[in-house]
């Protein structure tokens, strides 16, 4: 059911209605009943994946606190604890990386060793790698006894399948999001309108900027030699459609749950207002930054051969790179998964490493940066030096970009060069929207996306300042509301693309 | 009072839209000769029924069918309308009364693309009146679109803009009130005799778009569809004949293994379900005094002109008997 | 006490460890420098931090760290 249908706005209707109407001591139950529909929806063979996730999570959990309980010897528990966590999180990793990683594997077997394995066709569960992970953390945070287990199997179940966020995330926690689900909650009329703006905002952000954006996009990178000169047109662009596209759906997402009364996590901050790369992983996707540096960042680096590897990188370059440089290399291993979770081919390893590679540099390097700025006496607060970080980092996230949008690593190198080489923004204007009308409503595409953003500066601009835009838009008059909620929702089909030339959201294939 | 204004802003929103979408509604979708079929659907009976795409709605003459088999005949043929929508259609017509024939012109191009692609694809779903039908039709084609499609269904024609002030004025003249047909007449085309009229124009004949079969994008809802309708005629006791209407020896040189694979396919499934057949482009259903040439065509896929039109639906009123 | 202050200032010089509470509420400390805060103390205490330490109650102040030090010391 895609989250643009005409179904899925049926089907909120319906679950939030009876959400209020039935017992409150029901409502969870409720949920998981339209977290099912929704998920069986998509295709009955794949629920099961779900349900052998949920199962094997669910006994997981329930079998390390059961040990944790009893009066074992110390070192037995432990060990025993250890089996049960590393079975569960191969089992469920094991689907995961089978499902999505065995044709790269046999298309990477191929070409090394010229052989002709012919790939496999897969059935890919919905969301499958936002509720492993976000099912992984969970059995983590019970062996590390971050949490209490759920004793309900189908309480549980609600957790794993939740249906606004198991698309395309937010990555939720157990310990924040398993209390709202399970709790009453009376109907706030405060939060049904954030929650229908916050909607309505996601679906411009997607409607009109994103699928504005990607047809510049798709023209730009699909024939990089026509449109050689637009390779900067076209990767910002594509931020502009990445950015809209994928917080547009958590706006949907989040302003869903809402309606249900649950905050879910925000997975965005203004990703473009970041100062460094660091800083853009704190903002961009956040929960599966988050998500990667409790359960992996920290273990890895905390892991038993980090740390002799940690003893012997001090005593061969001193305390302070000694120390740096085993986090690095944690980190560089952190952002090669987020590479390889982008998805199965190699220009997504790069895309991950050149990440890691900036922020393990900067890293190294902070102690070098304090200095020369005591030396050249610029203020961190300093407003143009602020700004200079911002353009640097925008810089920086573009250029990742061109390897994850381009086909692969040789046309994103292509594309960079022309960026640089070549520019010819007259070359926009032969850019179709749409094959019945040509050219004709290219300029009008165009300034929508200017005003579109411009929109979306303001908001996030605004938000970036510390206003918060749900409390002021609540102190407004209902007129001024009414206008704001008609004039959202009618600027959907104004100026936003029909689904047929843009697509689904792009998250929602991982 | 807090709780009074918190139940008049929806409905204040929604009054507002509701408004906005209607003058919208009035003020961009241009007058079509779907309304036409409607009326002619809901006020009178018909013994036999076309269905199918632009190549029927173009190559099929009610009136000569008329006269040459004594049967009150109907063309509802319509440039996307996908075996889905036929099947609604049919719906539509059989709950004034049920026709005796029905002939599905079959274009193979809609049985191997999706759904949405092809021009007015949402027109047959917005004129319907409302019914049964149209909220079966509803939940089969609109639930999984874009909801824009279903709420605000200017959406799809806002690049009339422009054209507003003729709109307008089209839908206040007595034409429009009366079901007139002055609307669809130009220089290349005229919806008259319940049949969509092309007249030659001598311009380079366009080949593009061309939708051959193409058996590996099979569209499963076409299939489904198709055998909806079969197993509906089936109870409802009405005849079922499948036809494929010809196009110019041009195309047919051309893409001859393209037509060549789509008559086996095609001929083999309609065998399953004992429905006939009649594929004008296979050479034992030559029609005498038939133009094959381009000349006698709009476009290399087929649409015919009125002339060409005659002879053929005269062609096949003969088969019919 | 003194040794971990010493090693805080060290690694990430512009904060106030002996009044700030929120260390990590406030982002004053990224995963950089916890993990190294994290090597230090395992070399100076000589203790074995895990995965299960990092949260956010043991590194928000230095009081917090310096009671998780203790606490691991003598278990």
């Amino acid at each position: 059911m895609s989250l643009i249908s005409m179904e899925f706005l049926l089907f909120v209707f319906l679950a939030v209605v009876g959400y209020y109407w039935i017992p409150q001591k029901f409502q969870w139950i409720w949920l998981l009943i339209f977290s099912y529909i929704y998920y069986i929806s998509g295709g009955l063979q794949v629920t099961s994946f779900l349900v052998f996730t949920t199962i094997t999570t669910y006994l997981g959990g329930v079998f390390l606190e059961k040990i944790s309980e009893k009066n074992m010897e110390k070192q037995k528990a432990k060990k025993k604890k250890k089996q049960i966590l590393i079975s569960v999180l191969l089992l469920n990793f094991g689907v995961l990386g089978v499902l999505k990683y065995t044709n790269f594997a046999i298309g990477t077997v191929n070409t090394l060793f010229g052989a002709e394995f012919n790939t496999l066709q897969f059935l890919l569960p919905l969301g499958i790698s936002f509720y492993t992970f976000q099912s992984m953390g969970y059995i983590l945070d019970i062996y590390w006894e971050r949490t209490t287990a759920e004793h309900n199997l189908f309480r549980f179940a609600l957790f794993v399948s939740f249906f606004p966020q198991i698309l395309q995330g937010p990555i939720g926690r157990f310990s924040k999001l398993g209390t709202q689900l399970f709790e009453a909650h009376s109907l706030h009329s405060e939060e049904i309108e954030q929650g229908i703006l916050r909607i309505f905002w996601g679906y411009f952000k997607k409607m009109v900027l994103a699928d504005n954006a990607v047809i510049f996009v798709n023209a730009i990178f699909d024939a990089p030699d026509v449109y050689d000169g637009l390779a900067i047109i076209g990767v910002l662009a594509y931020s502009i459609q990445l950015y809209c596209d994928f917080s547009g759906g958590m706006d949907v997402v989040i302003g869903i749950a809402k309606l249900f009364g649950i905050t879910l996590d925000e997975n965005f901050k203004r990703p473009y207002f970041a100062i460094s790369i660091t800083d853009f992983w704190h903002r961009w996707h956040i929960t599966l930054g988050t998500w990667m540096k409790d359960y992996v960042f920290y273990p890895v680096s905390l892991s038993g051969w980090m740390k002799h590897f940690s003893k012997f990188s001090k005593k061969l370059f001193g305390k302070q790179i000694g120390r740096t440089l085993p986090i690095c290399l944690a980190n560089l291993i952190v952002f090669l998964v987020v590479g390889i979770w982008h998805g199965a081919a190699w220009k997504f390893i790069i895309y991950g490493l050149y990440n890691g590679l900036i922020i393990a540099f900067s890293g190294l390097m902070a102690p070098n940066y304090r200095k020369w700025k005591q030396k050249l006496h610029i203020v961190e607060d300093n407003k143009g030096f602020h700004f200079f970080q911002i353009v640097r980092t925008f810089i920086l996230v573009n250029i990742s970009w061109f390897f994850d949008i381009a086909k692969d690593v040789p046309t994103a190198l292509l594309m960079m060069k022309h960026a640089i080489t070549k520019c010819n923004l007259y070359q926009i204007f032969e850019i179709k929207i749409g094959e019945a009308s040509g050219t004709k409503y290219t300029l009008v595409a165009i300034l929508v996306i200017l005003f579109g953003c411009l929109a979306v500066f303001i908001v996030s601009f605004l938000e970036e300042s510390g206003k918060d835009i749900a409390v002021f838009f609540a102190r407004q008059h209902w007129l001024v509301k009414c206008a704001v909620y008609v004039g959202l929702i009618l600027l959907l089909p104004a100026l936003g693309q029909p689904a047929g030339e843009a697509g689904g959201f792009i998250y929602a294939q991982f | 009072m807090r709780n009074f204004k918190k139940i008049l802003l929806p409905i204040m929103a929604v009054l507002i839209l509701m408004v906005v979408n209607i003058g919208m509604n009035y003020a961009l979708i241009p007058y079509s000769y779907v309304r036409i079929m409607m009326h002619q659907v809901e006020t009178q009976n018909y013994d036999t029924v076309f269905l199918g795409t632009s190549h029927g709605l173009n190559g099929i003459s009610p009136n000569v069918i008329e006269r040459e088999t004594g049967a009150k005949t109907m063309n509802l043929c319509l440039g996307g309308e996908y075996p889905r929508d036929a099947y609604y259609m049919l719906k539509k017509v059989c709950e004034k009364s049920v026709p005796k024939t029905v002939i599905y012109e079959l274009d193979a191009g809609y049985w191997c693309t999706e759904e949405g692609q092809r021009g007015d694809f949402n027109r047959i779903y917005y004129e319907m009146p409302f019914s049964k039908v149209k909220v079966e039709y509803f939940i089969s084609k609109m639930l999984k679109l874009d909801f824009r499609a279903t709420l605000f269904p200017w959406f799809y024609y806002r690049g009339q803009i422009g054209n507003i002030k003729n709109i307008i004025n089209c839908k206040q003249s007595e034409d429009y009130k009366n079901y007139g047909v002055e609307a669809f007449r130009n220089e290349a085309q005229s919806y008259e005799e319940g049949f969509m009229r092309n007249h030659p124009v001598e311009i380079e004949k366009p080949e593009e778009p061309l939708e051959l079969w193409n058996e590996k994008t099979k569209n499963k809802d076409s299939f489904l569809y198709f055998e909806k309708m079969a197993s509906f005629c089936e109870k409802q006791g009405i005849t079922l004949i499948v036809i494929t209407t010809p196009v110019p020896e041009e195309t047919l040189e051309k893409y001859n293994k393209e037509f060549q694979k789509a008559d086996t396919f095609f001929t083999s499934y309609l065998e399953k379900f004992d429905v006939q057949y009649w594929n004008y482009n296979r050479s034992e259903r030559k029609i005498e005094n038939f133009d094959y040439s381009l000349k006698a065509f709009s476009d290399y896929e087929g649409h015919m002109n009125w002339e060409q039109a005659e002879i053929f639906s005269a062609q096949i009123a003969k088969d019919f008997l | 006490m003194e040794k971990l202050l010493e090693i805080l200032e060290d690694i990430q010089p512009d904060a106030d460890y002996e009044t700030c509470e929120t260390l990590i509420d406030d982002g004053i400390l990224d995963s950089f420098a916890i993990l190294s805060i994290v090597s230090e103390l395992q070399d100076e205490f000589e203790i074995t931090i895990t995965p299960a330490e990092i949260i956010p109650e043991n590194f928000n102040s230095a009081k917090a760290l310096w009671a998780m030090i203790e606490r691991l010391q003598a278990g």
